[in-house]
């Protein structure tokens, strides 16, 4: 009799400690700013967080139950995501376009991680998504500012060229210019001495 | 639901975990929100059975009587059909905590078919889940329900509640649910096939 009371209070202890757990559990998902879920091997989502609720706009009781890939927009790339996390313990920092409930498209990297139960097998995987939205806003605007100023760059060694060529080809001119020049001083000096010496010819006769 | 009939139901003897009130509280607030359980409770009340969802004890045995009660007064208070019975039946394992810890077992029909009355036994203290029949070329397996008899509306909810079992580990397939017999209607148990394509 005491035996079997021992039991009914240690099974009574141990239920308290497994809803502390759960709570701890909940507790600690809903407070985590990244949205996570977890999948089972089928690649149906099994349970999700606050954040995912938040992140994607589907409740709990609308996301549980979807497959994983159905809420993306590279479903082929998804797929062969959650092929490898089969061989992966883990994989990192992944690329992909979230579809929210209201079909806005919302730029997520996906860190996947492997669960395995006591026996080594493979169980499902939990998935974090964090939206990337203002990196790649501020990634857009970098690459957009880098591409005007190359832009004004260009124009300006476009004008620089323009100018080169106009200098060089004026100097061009100029060189050509003075050989005329020369050739005319030349020419005027032959005219001149020819002019002198038939005005001596003459002259003699 | 009137309290004769409310009574007459909490009569009925056996016991199940806790966690299977939060699933219905979740649908509740899902459906109708926060102000929802509120209703729900003062009927219960109302009824002579108070009940506080947020005071229930996900691992603690409560009396299946009042988890049908729960139902049946959640239905009559906002004019539910039987479709949304189904869905809270099938929504239900979606919030079960238990249910999440025991999704080790349930990663092929063939092993959520096995353990089905394992998880049974995990929630209720009474009746039995038998996993009667799985046939994988035909597609189709059928699960019998022995010493449950509560209210027909339940019948419903178990249908739900099994679909959505076949759902997890049936991924994209074409899945039904049917009751095949029915202790309401003098068979000597319920027995629910699920086919899927």
């Amino acid at each position: 009799m005491p035996k079997n009371h021992n039991v009914k209070i240690e099974i009574e202890s141990l239920k308290k400690d497994l809803e502390d757990l759960e709570i701890y559990i909940k507790e600690f998902s809903n407070f985590l700013p990244i949205a996570v879920c977890t999948v089972n091997p089928l690649g149906v989502i099994i349970d999700v967080n606050r954040r995912f609720e938040e992140l994607t706009g589907y409740q709990a009781i609308e996301a549980i139950g979807e497959s994983f890939h159905s809420i993306f927009l590279e479903k082929k790339k998804i797929k062969n995501i959650e092929a490898e996390i089969l061989q992966k313990p883990i994989i990192k920092d992944k690329e992909a376009t979230l579809l929210t409930k209201r079909l806005e498209k919302i730029p997520v990297t996906l860190s996947l991680s492997q669960r395995r139960d006591f026996e080594g097998n493979f169980i499902g995987y939990f998935v974090g998504l964090i939206d990337i939205t203002a990196f790649k806003e501020l990634q857009a605007n970098l690459e957009k500012k880098v591409k005007e100023r190359t832009k004004e760059l260009q124009e300006r060694l476009n004008e620089l060229e323009n100018f080169s060529r106009l200098t060089v080809g004026r100097e061009l001119k100029m060189i050509e210019l003075k050989k005329e020049l020369e050739q005319l001083k030349a020419k005027k000096q032959n005219i001149l001495s020819h002019a002198s010496n038939e005005q001596n010819k003459n002259q003699a006769v | 639901m009137t309290k004769q009939e409310a009574d007459a139901l909490m009569k009925i003897p056996g016991n199940i975990k806790g966690a299977i009130f939060h699933t219905h509280a979740m649908f509740i607030r899902y459906k109708q929100g926060e102000e929802g359980i509120k209703m729900v409770e003062e009927k219960l009340k109302e009824l002579g059975y108070p009940l506080k969802f947020k005071e229930i004890k996900a691992l603690k045995w409560y009396p299946e009587a009042l988890s049908v009660l729960t139902i049946l007064t959640a239905k009559d208070i906002f004019h539910w059909t039987e479709n949304d019975i189904f869905e809270m039946g099938n929504a239900a394992p979606k919030y079960s905590f238990v249910v999440k810890v025991l999704i080790r077992h349930f990663l092929s029909i063939q092993r959520t078919f096995k353990e089905a009355g394992l998880s049974w036994k995990k929630n209720f203290d009474f009746g039995e889940l038998e996993p009667h029949e799985i046939n994988e070329q035909e597609k189709y397996l059928v699960l019998r329900v022995k010493g449950y008899k509560f209210h027909p509306l339940i019948c419903v909810y178990h249908k739900g509640y099994f679909l959505r079992f076949a759902q997890f580990v049936l991924k994209g397939k074409n899945i039904t649910v049917e009751e095949t017999k029915c202790m309401f209607k003098g068979d000597p148990y319920h027995e629910y096939v699920v086919r899927w394509e």
